[in-house]
């Protein structure tokens, strides 16, 4: 549909740049203004949308080893485990935990992805590569509050109070001996990958 | 072909170069191709709709609904009485 759309834009206004002289205003105006803006602006969403793909975020370079990462053939890993399990889709794998599930989460992703770009081409890439914040359990219970698993947990259950501390965000999920290992991009070049046959 | 038919031009010329590139841009799944559609095949595009309705504006102003010539003509004497002095 996208494609049409921007095909007839492009046939119209190539239609006024060889004959300026006899095309209507009327049809100028949607050649000019409604029809390109409204093309833009499905454009945009389109980018947006394609910017949720984990081989979008994986293009670059510097995310490489964390792309690599969810590939570990280790499922004791975080991302590696969420990734071959299927826990997540596997085509938006990094959209779908490194987003903020709150009302304007996704856009402030996609800003600090605008950000991600200008430093990639403009500024200096840290050599490691770390969050902005700590990694908020809001977004893992996002799939996992309520789940049989997580409410049976053990050490979920090993203190009373301990699940309502997770949900308050006051006990990190990924803290220090509970879900602590999450992308090992550093080491992934070392570490043997899972090749699954038949998955992209 | 007059100046405002001139500048439709131009502005569809700025229009569709601007929306090839952001078609293009489309079938490019990197980060870098989001900046290249809105900073380049974006300003152009809006260069263009812009250069369009100024034309439009600029068409509507100077061609008044009033057909007295008169109309028209005393401002502009107005004016060159004004720089006159």
């Amino acid at each position: 549909m996208l494609a049409l759309l921007f095909g007839l834009s492009i046939l119209l206004a190539a239609v006024l740049v060889i004959r300026p002289s006899q095309t209507s205003k009327a049809l100028a105006f949607t050649s000019l203004f409604v029809l390109p803006l409204t093309v833009s602006y499905l454009g945009v969403e389109t980018h947006i949308e394609n910017s949720k793909q984990t081989t979008f975020c994986t293009s670059c370079h510097v995310m490489g080893k964390h792309g690599r990462s969810l590939l570990v053939d280790d499922t004791t890993i975080l991302a590696a485990s969420h990734y071959q399990g299927g826990r997540i889709p596997r085509d938006r794998a990094c959209f779908t935990c490194h987003t903020t599930y709150t009302m304007y989460g996704d856009m402030q992703a996609k800003l600090r992805g605008v950000k991600h770009v200008l430093v990639n081409y403009f500024g200096k890439v840290p050599d490691t590569i770390k969050l902005y914040e700590p990694y908020h359990n809001r977004e893992c219970l996002h799939c996992h509050e309520g789940a049989r698993r997580y409410l049976k947990g053990e050490t979920h259950t090993a203190e009373p109070g301990r699940m309502e501390k997770m949900r308050l965000n006051q006990l990190s999920c990924v803290s220090k001996d509970c879900h602590d290992t999450v992308h090992v991009a550093s080491e992934v070049d070392s570490l043997p990958l899972w090749k699954p046959e038949g998955v992209k | 072909m007059n100046a405002e038919q001139k500048r439709i031009r131009i502005a569809a010329v700025l229009v569709l170069v601007g929306l090839l590139v952001e078609g293009l841009t489309l079938h490019w799944s990197h980060p870098t191709a989001f900046f290249v559609y809105a900073g380049l095949g974006g300003l152009l595009l809006l260069f263009g709709v812009l250069l369009f309705l100024s034309t439009l504006l600029g068409g509507a102003t100077s061609h008044p609904a009033s057909p007295d010539p008169a109309a028209t003509t005393k401002p502009t004497s107005s004016d060159d009485e004004k720089s006159s002095t």
